[in-house]
């Protein structure tokens, strides 16, 4: 059994307080980078994410290969040479909400939320700390963030011939749109 | 006879630069299998899982266990009740229509990239293969 920590963490957190849980197994993840030569996107809407909104732990996880390049050969380089998608499938945050008590799920609204953790890429893990805005709306959040992260912090490396085409810097923003635990899925 | 090796040269590059993506509904899958089948190559060993099934287009079957019905995304959940993997399929935009025929407990084929394991295993854009001949939607 080679299940990471993180899906363990997932798994028996859904049988653990629910109501307090929040998740979004459609979540939207994208990155962009500017280029001289070719503005690079990805982006997916697999992204999985849960939210303890008692505690202010947050979880998030996607597969790399669930990115779409607009190129396919893009797509192949990604995965094959540069994040080596069969070895590290999965890019993976765990962090908390440092202000969560500010949250107030019944009370429709904009807030701003302070979120520390660590990021997962390539097998390298770094911290990672991002502002970011939920909108409370009917009893789901919404929640949005945006930020760089540097392609060399993760091991990433990309030959000297494509570097003229990848941008050091790439931005990162992720959306989630987060429902209890319990209403989650719509069953028939 | 220079300029046209480069010509070629460059018609070649060009096209590989440009290749498109695969279409699930065109392309045959590499492998044909059921989701318990393919649950238990994840659970015994991911690597090696990935190494053979990610990126690929699988047909699988199993038993519909739970529909997921979000603003952006339609998830097929299949899997058995005894095994915690199971795997989720995320719908193709065209085959919106086609769900709702399905019923819990049925047994479904789905047509997909696999992406490999998060929750579950994840096969993307997926097309219902049970039960239609030569109807099998068109890959956006």
């Amino acid at each position: 059994m080679k299940l990471s920590i993180l899906i363990l963490f997932l798994i028996c957190s859904l049988n653990a307080r629910a109501q307090t849980r929040y998740i979004d197994r459609g979540g939207k993840a994208s990155f962009f980078s500017s280029a001289p030569m070719e503005d690079i996107k990805a982006e997916t809407d697999q992204a999985l994410s849960i939210l303890d909104i008692k505690t202010g732990e947050i979880a998030a996880s996607m597969l790399m290969r669930s990115f779409n390049f607009k190129k396919a050969l893009m797509q192949e380089h990604f995965n094959e040479n540069y994040v080596e998608s069969d070895k590290y499938p999965r890019a993976t945050f765990k962090g908390t909400i440092t202000n969560i008590d500010q949250l107030d799920v019944h009370k429709d609204g904009v807030y701003s939320l302070n979120i520390t953790g660590q990021i997962t890429i390539h097998g390298v893990t770094k911290p990672l700390n991002v502002t970011g805005e939920a909108v409370v709306d009917k009893g789901a959040i919404k929640a949005k963030a945006f930020f760089p992260l540097a392609v060399k912090d993760f091991d990433i490396e990309i030959p000297r011939l494509v570097v003229m085409n990848i941008a050091e810097q790439v931005e990162v923003t992720v959306s989630f749109t987060y429902t209890p635990m319990d209403d989650a899925s719509m069953k028939k | 006879m220079i300029s046209s090796a480069i010509l070629i040269t460059s018609v070649i590059f060009i096209m590989l630069y440009n290749k498109p993506h695969r279409s699930v509904s065109r392309d045959e899958p590499a492998f044909r299998l059921t989701v318990p089948q393919l649950a238990e190559a994840y659970a015994l060993d991911e690597e090696k899982a990935n190494t053979l099934y990610s990126g690929k287009i699988l047909e699988v079957e199993g038993t519909l266990k739970e529909i997921i019905l979000s603003d952006s995304t339609l998830i097929l959940l299949m899997g058995e009740g005894s095994q915690a993997l199971g795997v989720s399929c995320y719908l193709n935009r065209d085959q919106k229509d086609k769900y709702r025929s399905l019923k819990r407990g049925e047994q479904v084929t789905i047509k997909g990239i696999c992406n490999g394991l998060l929750l579950d295993i994840v096969m993307d854009k997926c097309i219902l293969v049970q039960g239609e001949t030569g109807d099998e939607g068109i890959a956006r």
